[in-house]
């Protein structure tokens, strides 16, 4: 069962057409991922999934509902859009504290995100003292913080270590194994490829693959190959 | 509406600024008393207080100093996503639904005698009616 279905979901901005009939569906307890070229369209996609940009038209629904029109909404979707919006000021804990009265969650929850993604010892440091992994730690417990179904992560893996990459990896896999849906963004085809099941290739604000990732790559073909001839970015 | 004035004022209590103006503007305060004082105004005439504490009301423009960091802050820091994302903004259901309801406003009010051009005299239309 699809939990996000993009319907010919179209935005230009004056002249230019960032995303253009753009269609495709992400299943349930699935990792999906969405690649494409820097300015393929995919953050203004995300953007127009999660009610923050309004499509010029099509639809973008998300358990069959438009985001603005879901209850409680972040405890539907997560989402991670930017690693670095925090104010630099605010304690992590008082971040999620923040969050936490309006997604509506009781305070306990923040402890359980925090350890879900090992900050509990740094929480009551100010966010500006904070490493780029932490950042994106803490991004990831704001996301996770709603216990939402549905998570939408816009390239979690930028500016984590090779360690970090790898915990991540194993945090979606074990959402995905709770039956959480993920759609996640990323430039790093081959950690892209260790991770999903599914893949969304864009370019040019089009669509040019939606499918499972096993039938892109195989044996002789990588999804880099694949991505490189899809996008056009092959020299 | 309640939770998300308390999360407000949660937002302005977990950062050091607006606890930073309210400590200045006590310091301000306690200072413009204490230099009337120092420069050895007479504390029983009638314009002593007044004047001790003429320039308080200027300390209102540190809420508006307050207001601008607030907001500007939220756009500044990226944290108006977060905000969005639990609160999405106005809806265009509920623009069609605003509009449902002037409808049915409208429909409700008593009606109003409808402007007749040629019923100029009173006396011309007391006899039409």
């Amino acid at each position: 069962m699809a939990v996000i279905s993009a319907r010919g979901l179209t935005k230009t901005f004056g002249e230019v057409k960032a995303v253009s009939e753009l269609t495709f569906e992400v299943a349930e307890g699935r990792i999906t991922g969405f690649l494409g070229p820097n300015g393929a369209g995919k953050t203004t996609t995300l953007r127009m999934l999660l009610g923050l940009i309004r499509p010029t038209s099509g639809t973008a629904l998300i358990d069959g509902r438009p985001y603005r029109e879901l209850t409680q909404p972040r405890r539907v979707v997560g989402a991670m859009l930017d690693a670095d919006s925090f104010h630099p000021g605010r304690t992590g804990r008082n971040h999620l504290r923040v969050l936490a009265g309006t997604t509506g969650v009781p305070p306990a929850r923040i402890d359980v995100v925090l350890d879900q993604v090992s900050l509990t010892r740094d929480a009551g440091r100010r966010v500006h003292g904070y490493s780029v992994g932490m950042r994106q730690r803490l991004g990831l417990a704001s996301a996770l913080l709603g216990d939402p179904a549905v998570l939408i992560l816009d390239e979690p893996t930028n500016g984590l270590d090779p360690a970090g990459v790898a915990w991540l990896r194993t945090l979606l896999r074990n959402l995905a194994s709770e039956g959480r849906t993920v759609l996640v963004s990323s430039h790093a085809l081959a950690e892209v490829a260790a991770t999903v099941d599914d893949v969304v290739i864009i370019s040019g604000g089009q669509l040019q693959y939606s499918g499972p990732l096993s039938d892109l790559s195989h044996a002789r073909t990588t999804l880099e190959d694949s991505f490189l001839r899809l996008t056009g970015s092959a020299s | 509406m309640t939770t998300l004035i308390a999360n407000e004022l949660l937002k302005l209590r977990t950062i050091r600024s607006p606890w930073l103006l309210v400590a200045l503007t006590q310091l301000i305060i306690v200072m413009g008393v204490s230099g009337v004082f120092i420069g050895g105004a007479d504390a029983t005439a009638a314009g002593t207080p007044i004047g001790a504490v003429g320039h308080a009301g200027l300390l209102s423009l540190f809420t508006l100093v307050l207001g601008i960091t607030a907001v500007a802050g939220e756009y500044r820091h990226k944290t108006i996503t977060d905000s969005y994302l639990a609160t999405p903004p106005a809806r265009p259901t509920d623009r069609r639904e605003a509009r449902r309801l002037h409808s049915v406003r409208d429909r409700l009010r008593p009606p109003q005698r409808a402007h007749r051009p040629d019923c100029v005299r009173r006396v011309a239309c007391r006899q039409r009616r």
